[in-house]
């Protein structure tokens, strides 16, 4: 399957290959990814091979070892595969209805 | 403490503290301007005046001590739902995405401190719990969709693409596909990215519908609303199928694996501490899961070659055999429980031990016991006088260790074997002479040994009859040291452990059975009724009051005997041994393990009394005689070096307890000041008089009845 509006959101942060952690990505999205969701949605994104997570080795200030998260092979052909439907799609509901 | 109760405590004694100079200065000891105006005013007044301001002192007093400046610690917020989702979700949940959502709260939290908002602060303090929850639902839903999509793809599977692209959401019959990059798109529609293949793609598609809502709104043509989805209609059973399957799927997918994880958290810590308690440890084979030993047992190469040669004798397929074998595994490999052991099946053996009998440890080779290596294999060696002996035993030891029995397969009944499983006890058929079954019970004694299990055997094999020692069968025996490294880490203690009581519960049954012709398997007249008539009986002895225990029972501890010193002295090794030299080598380690437990085995009141009134004989003794006698057995006993049990250091107690036992039991009768045995009942005597005759061999002719 290909990956949701959201997900592909989240992969986008990841694509520069930054490891990045929840809050983080969230703060990045500018309001596109919330707080109540992302993790259930990297979860989901992990799941399916998309991103792998590492526990940090020293917890951070909140106490607790924060997942960081990283694209994976995977995850960039899905964003890749994702664009060129979007594109394909996109061009042929062009108002003129001709393909591009 | 909170900062409320803080206060109230500080404010309670200030104000109890300041009263009586307030109550001073209202009686007016004191010279002061204020008993001047007292006296010229009301004294209720005055009285209302000096304890307003001593409340509003202390007051004040405590507001001050408890909040100028005085930080308050905190747990960090989200502390509650820690443990909640810790309690609740499995670990990998926890980890990926609870614990991550309360550290956002406890980072965006602290950062609001920090800068001084504290209003903002409690805000995502509230935000945090709320998002917490719905963390929790969404991963509620998605368990189920998937779940529910999983059944409906069972029910109504997907047509595989054909020539064009196909997705799961249904298409305008006069979509136009065009002709360019057919294979890609196909690919691409089914999300076939792995392969590498669907990148960049050239050319248009005119489709009505977007597989996955990736089109901006504002790219349909006004008026051509997709038809994106088709309804599926299902019939109620259906519905009901499936939401009772979702139910169960989230049980076992979501609660029992949480549920699991909590306990095995608690058992392991409870472990951990147990560790730390006990002499011996508990070695991670008895606490392996009883699934993994038994395919253990079963992937032994003996037990796989056993099986071979018992395939080939009886002519049957492997796989028979094998099933065979696996089913004698299931029935000797325990399922040790740490938590029933010392929880449950400790305490009441402790109950039933001091309930039943004054319990009492004789001799205690305290230096040598305590010189055990840790991580030795500890077998203690028992003499079988009593089932009381398990009961008696695991309670004495649960200070120090957790036993391993092998039982009789006459308990294996209903709730009675799993118990005894819980307990780390393993069934044995004393008189199978099945090749591969005793095959499969050697290797799991042998694994069990060489893993460091501590274990109770009793070389007997079984309850003693007459009382006497019985010789040592050495079947479980040779298991566990036939395969010893005298080289190797692991040591094999032998610890012999001798046990007598004032009153064994079965011995009619066992005197009864006595009585067998040679050469008849012994029956055991066994009568529930008398046993619920017996327990029924001591219940209502006990309500009201007039319940006496069965006098002493008393647990000897003798000198470790260390099998790798043992084979060191006599210069062997049973591995290297030919079977028969093997097998005269292990008999004379049991004789020599027998005669030590006999050693060890205390001389209680009754079997003293007992062995004095059958050497009387038929005459009798008088009070005074049967003192002499008694004390006499004493001093000889003693003198053999064996440990004799006098109550209260009063030997002339330990002859009346010992006849009071006896009298009442009717085995001895009383005429004209002169105690007899009760004709008939010699035999029961006998028994008690036999536990110690090995102990005074002139008398043990005497004695045997």
């Amino acid at each position: 399957m290909l990956p949701s509006t959201k997900e592909a959101v989240a992969l986008e942060l990841l694509r520069s290959g930054a490891a990045m952690y929840g809050l983080e990505m969230v703060k990045a999205s500018h309001g596109q990814l919330g707080r109540g969701t992302i993790y259930v949605l990297l979860a989901r994104l992990e799941d399916k091979g998309f991103v792998v997570s590492t526990a940090e080795p020293v917890p951070g200030m909140p106490g607790m070892p924060r997942r960081i998260y990283r694209i994976t092979g995977a995850g960039h052909r899905a964003l890749a595969a994702r664009r060129a439907a979007h594109s394909i799609l996109a061009d042929g509901l062009a108002p003129t209805g001709q393909p591009a | 403490m909170t900062k409320t109760s803080r206060f109230a405590a500080v404010f309670s004694i200030t104000y109890a503290c300041t009263l009586p100079g307030a109550l001073l200065l209202l009686v007016g000891i004191w010279e002061y301007p204020l008993v001047a105006w007292y006296a010229q005013h009301d004294a209720l007044w005055y009285g209302m005046i000096v304890y307003f301001f001593n409340f509003l002192a202390a007051l004040l007093f405590a507001l001050a001590v408890v909040f100028w400046k005085n930080p308050e610690v905190r747990p960090a917020p989200g502390n509650l739902l820690v443990r909640i989702a810790a309690f609740v979700c499995p670990r990998k949940t926890y980890e990926r995405v609870f614990a991550q959502t309360i550290a956002d709260m406890r980072e965006e939290y602290f950062e609001a401190l920090k800068l001084g908002h504290h209003a903002h602060a409690r805000w995502i303090w509230l935000r945090g719990h709320i998002l917490f929850w719905v963390c929790a639902w969404l991963l509620c839903g998605t368990a189920l969709l998937h779940i529910v999509r999983t059944i409906l793809a069972a029910f109504y599977p997907q047509p595989k693409p054909q020539s064009h692209a196909t997705t799961s959401v249904s298409r305008k019959p006069e979509t136009d596909v065009s002709d360019v990059g057919e294979a890609k798109k196909a690919s691409l529609a089914r999300g076939d990215f792995r392969s590498g293949h669907a990148a960049p793609i050239s050319g248009g598609m005119r489709c009505a519908s977007s597989p996955s809502g990736l089109l901006p709104a504002d790219k349909f043509v006004s008026g051509e609303t997709p038809d994106v989805a088709t309804s599926v209609t299902i019939p109620l059973w259906l519905a009901a199928l499936l939401g009772a399957l979702a139910a169960i799927a989230l049980i076992d997918r979501l609660f029992a694996p949480a549920v699991r994880w909590w306990l095995r958290r608690r058992v392991n810590r409870a472990i951990d501490e147990l560790n730390q308690r006990l002499k011996l440890t508990i070695p991670p084979f008895k606490l392996a899961r009883r699934r993994q030993l038994i395919e253990q047992l079963m992937f032994d190469p003996e037990v796989l070659k056993a099986v071979e040669d018992e395939a080939k004798a009886r002519d049957e397929p492997k796989s028979v055999t094998h099933a065979r074998a696996k089913r004698y595994a299931r029935e000797i490999v325990p399922a040790f429980s740490a938590y029933t052991y010392f929880r449950i099946g400790a305490g009441l053996a402790k109950w039933l031990s001091t309930a039943l009998y004054r319990v009492r440890v004789g001799a205690f080779e305290e230096a040598e016991l305590y010189k055990v290596p840790p991580d030795a294999s500890v077998v203690f060696v028992i003499n079988h006088r009593s089932n009381m002996d398990y009961v008696l035993v695991t309670y004495l030891v649960s200070q120090s260790s957790a036993l391993s029995y092998a039982v009789g397969e006459w308990a294996r009944v209903w709730a009675l074997q799993g118990l005894i499983r819980a307990m780390g006890g393993y069934f044995v058929r004393r008189d199978s002479s099945n090749a591969l079954y005793r095959k499969v019970l050697a290797r799991y004694v042998h694994m069990a040994t060489a893993s460091g299990v501590t274990q109770a055997v009793f070389p007997e094999g079984g309850l003693t009859r007459d009382g006497r020692l019985r010789p040592p069968k050495l079947g479980l025996l040779s298991y566990m040291v036939s395969g010893f490294d005298p080289n190797g880490a692991r040591d094999i203690v032998f610890v012999p452990v001798g046990i007598n009581y004032d009153r064994v519960l079965e011995d009619r049954v066992l005197t009864a059975a006595a009585s067998t012709p040679a050469g008849e398997r012994p029956r055991f007249a066994f009568n529930p009724l008398v046993l619920t008539a017996w327990i029924a009986k001591g219940l209502w002895q006990r309500i009201r009051g007039t319940w006496h225990r069965y006098g002493y029972a008393c647990v000897s501890f003798g000198r470790p005997l260390s099998l790798r010193g043992y084979l060191a002295e006599r210069g062997v090794d049973f591995r290297a041994l030919p079977e028969t030299q093997r097998f005269a080598e292990i008999d004379q380690l049991g004789q020599r393990l027998m005669r030590e437990v006999g050693h060890v085995v205390p001389a209680l009141p009754v079997s003293l009394v007992a062995s004095a009134i059958l050497a009387g004989g038929d005459h009798g003794l008088s009070s005074l005689e049967l003192k002499g006698a008694v004390f006499a057995l004493m001093r000889r006993l003693k003198a053999a070096g064996a440990h004799v049990h006098i109550p209260r250091h009063d030997q002339e107690y330990a002859v009346d307890v010992g006849l009071r036992m006896l009298l009442l039991r009717h085995l001895v009768v009383v005429e004209d000041g002169v105690y007899r045995p009760h004709t008939g009942d010699t035999p029961l005597l006998a028994f008690y008089a036999n536990a110690i005759a090995h102990l005074l061999p002139a008398e043990a002719a005497g004695v045997a009845a």
